[in-house]
């Protein structure tokens, strides 16, 4: 009995250590997660603002934009994946549509198919593609993506005339510039996010099981 | 500050690109549809913001036509006009109050031109058999016995009991090219009704229009030129009004350089000589079609005088010698091509 | 950038380049437009290099339509009056030549690109 009683000892103290790793790992995949919540929002509002301001700038062909939004995507690809990508996108296309009061109208449906297109294209590209694509031309496939899925949406739907795809030269030589600026700023804002995230995670670690919710990125 | 560089950079790009224009928020467009009705084909293209509507408003114009064409073709025998025919000297046949306006209203032009537009020169017409085939010219016997008959004084109409009687055994009527014209604008009617805001009704160069195009641009409708099939002698920018043209290139033959047409001038039987093509541009396709036919057989001098004696009325004839006379009210509008 | 990228952006102006290339072509084409009663049963291009001839079935029978050197024209048809066969060949814009007995319609399109060209209708 007693060296029953040892063992159940035993093992009480391992499911103790147990669960105490447990709880440790718990907090800090909790941590994670907050983490994530608050750098998709942020990233999402980025997105937002970005819509926003673009559509107060007059542009001289209607679906025709620098898709500013689309840096803040990429980086939710990078960091999250495909999935979180697409959510970012999606929320950028509700919420900016309401700022800009465009919610349900024509300009919403395009933006946000031409958005969910792009978003999924470039998530995939960067998850089978990454080494041989850099980011760069991840963002150059997105541009294009968003510009002819909006392009063939507005002639399905909108106009039926063959004379929209005049304008192909010009939507394709704007994807093509501002896909690879969007590209170089998608890069700068990542390296930056890194260094960041990964000094605040550095100082999560030293700070162990201390650390208090909401604290660092 | 790479990134801030490239953007400026971007945006300087985006304003450089030739700022192309586009009517992207008017979403209004035409939608057209052809048929072939009335010994013709057909066609009808209306203004609209959505695609269901515009396809209802045009099977509803292409109905209305339908039945005008099954009461007036004589080629179908339970046609009114079939009726009217066979009871000819007999007695009067009860028929619809658009048929009874079609008729009236042909009567009038009749009036009006003296007889050089009749609609009672069918059987004078048939004996050419323009219809089938190659066309024959008549023996002149035959025709000098059918002229009698052709007299629009023969059609009684009766507005009371709504009926029609040719008081003449052997009298006939075909109503061709008036059903066409009317047709033409009872098919307006309806898309107007439909509530749709411009249309072209187009019966085999009977038009009529209603309307701008997208964008408040007048309709620009071209006249077909009578020698050369491939080409328009004039065009012009027209709305809310009726353009019909009667040539002699519509159906012919010609035998020993002599060419039969079907505009026959009903105080001889023959073809009317004198003109290529009359325009008339009116306010409604019926009497346009009829007045067109009119001026053709009174020839340029005595048709354009008619023409510009008559209010809201404009015209362009195409002489013999394929030169244009212009009614007054044309000569601003027009453009020579 | 790595080369994928690189490679990437020379395809994508190549293709750019092209579309201009293409854009201006397709200004310029001018399509015949067959129907037989309300349904289209071909579409080819006025400016093919080689003459065609289409033979499509209308309710009296065939009907055969030319088309050659940017112009086309009913070559053959089963109606009785043979007013299609007269009207000769056709080359604008908008222009058509109908069959009403057999219920074929020629109709050139296209070439939208010159709106002083572009007719609503054609009185005749």
């Amino acid at each position: 009995m007693k060296w029953r009683g040892g063992e159940k000892k035993e093992k009480q103290r391992a499911e103790k250590q147990k669960a105490k790793r447990n709880n440790i790992m718990d907090r800090s995949q909790r941590q994670k997660k907050i983490n994530r919540t608050i750098l998709l929002s942020l990233l999402s509002s980025m997105a937002v603002i970005f819509f926003v301001v673009e559509s107060a700038i007059p542009n001289p062909v209607p679906w025709l934009r620098l898709g500013l939004a689309n840096i803040v995507v990429m980086v939710a690809i990078v960091f999250y994946g495909v999935k979180d990508g697409l959510l970012v996108s999606f929320l950028r296309a509700m919420a900016g549509s309401m700022i800009v009061g465009t919610f349900l109208g024509p300009s919403f449906w395009l933006s946000i198919s031409g958005g969910l297109a792009s978003a999924l294209i470039m998530g995939l590209l960067y998850r089978f593609c990454s080494p041989f694509f850099s980011l760069i031309g991840i963002s150059i496939v997105g541009a294009y993506t968003h510009s002819l899925t909006q392009m063939v949406l507005v002639f399905v739907f909108l106009i039926q005339r063959r004379e929209i795809f005049y304008l192909l030269p010009v939507i394709l030589f704007s994807a093509l510039a501002t896909g690879f600026i969007n590209g170089l700023a998608a890069t700068f804002l990542v390296e930056q996010l890194h260094r960041v995230l990964s000094r605040s995670m550095h100082a999560a670690i030293l700070k162990g099981q201390g650390m208090h919710e909401g604290q660092g990125l | 500050m790479r990134g801030a560089l490239a953007l400026a950079f971007a945006s300087a790009v985006l304003w450089l690109i030739p700022s192309c224009k586009l009517p992207f928020t008017q979403s209004a467009r035409v939608y057209q549809r052809e048929r072939f009705l009335m010994g013709t084909l057909v066609s009808i293209s209306v203004v609209s913001d959505q695609k269901d509507r515009a396809m209802t408003a045009m099977d509803q114009a292409f109905s209305v036509l339908q039945d005008i064409e099954n009461q007036a073709s004589k080629r179908i025998l339970t046609s009114l006009t079939s009726k009217i025919n066979r009871a000819a000297g007999q007695n009067g046949i009860p028929v619809s109050s658009p048929f009874l306006e079609m008729i009236a209203k042909s009567l009038e032009c009749s009036k009006m031109t003296h007889g050089a537009f009749d609609v009672t020169v069918g059987p004078v017409t048939e004996l050419y058999h323009f219809e089938d085939g190659q066309g024959v010219l008549p023996d002149p016997e035959a025709i000098r016995q059918l002229l009698p008959l052709v007299d629009y004084r023969n059609i009684r109409i009766d507005k009371e009991l709504r009926t029609v009687m040719l008081t003449m055994a052997g009298t006939g009527i075909d109503l061709g090219g008036v059903a066409k014209g009317f047709g033409v604008d009872q098919a307006v009617k309806s898309l107007q009704e439909s509530g749709l805001p411009a249309g072209i009704v187009n019966a085999g160069g009977d038009i009529r229009l209603f309307g701008c195009k997208p964008g408040q641009k007048p309709w620009v409708i071209g006249i077909q030129h009578p020698r050369q099939s491939d080409k328009v002698i004039a065009s012009l920018e027209i709305t809310d009004k009726s353009i019909v043209t009667s040539g002699d290139y519509e159906r012919f033959f010609i035998q020993d350089n002599v060419r039969y047409h079907h505009i026959l001038d009903p105080a001889t039987g023959l073809p009317a000589r004198g003109c290529q093509s009359v325009t008339i541009v009116s306010e409604t396709a019926l009497f346009g079609d009829a007045l067109s036919t009119g001026v053709f057989v009174l020839g340029p001098e005595k048709g354009i005088a008619l023409i510009e004696s008559l209010p809201g009325v404009e015209g362009l004839i195409i002489d013999q010698e394929g030169k244009p006379t212009v009614s007054s009210g044309l000569r601003s509008s027009l453009v020579w091509r | 950038m790595t080369l994928g990228d690189k490679v990437l952006i020379f395809l994508l102006i190549l293709i750019n380049l092209g579309s201009v290339f293409f854009l201006g072509r397709m200004g310029k084409s001018k399509q015949v437009i067959i129907q037989v009663d309300q349904k289209v049963v071909g579409i080819y291009d006025l400016h093919a290099p080689a003459a065609r001839r289409v033979v499509v079935q209308g309710p009296l029978g065939d009907s055969e339509v030319e088309i050659q050197g940017g112009k086309v024209r009913m070559l053959r048809s089963a109606c009785p009056g043979k007013t299609c066969q007269k009207a000769g060949w056709i080359s604008g814009q908008g222009q058509i030549i109908c069959c009403v007995p057999n219920k074929v319609l020629i109709r050139i399109s296209g070439d939208e690109s010159d709106p002083s060209l572009h007719l609503d209708g054609i009185a005749q």
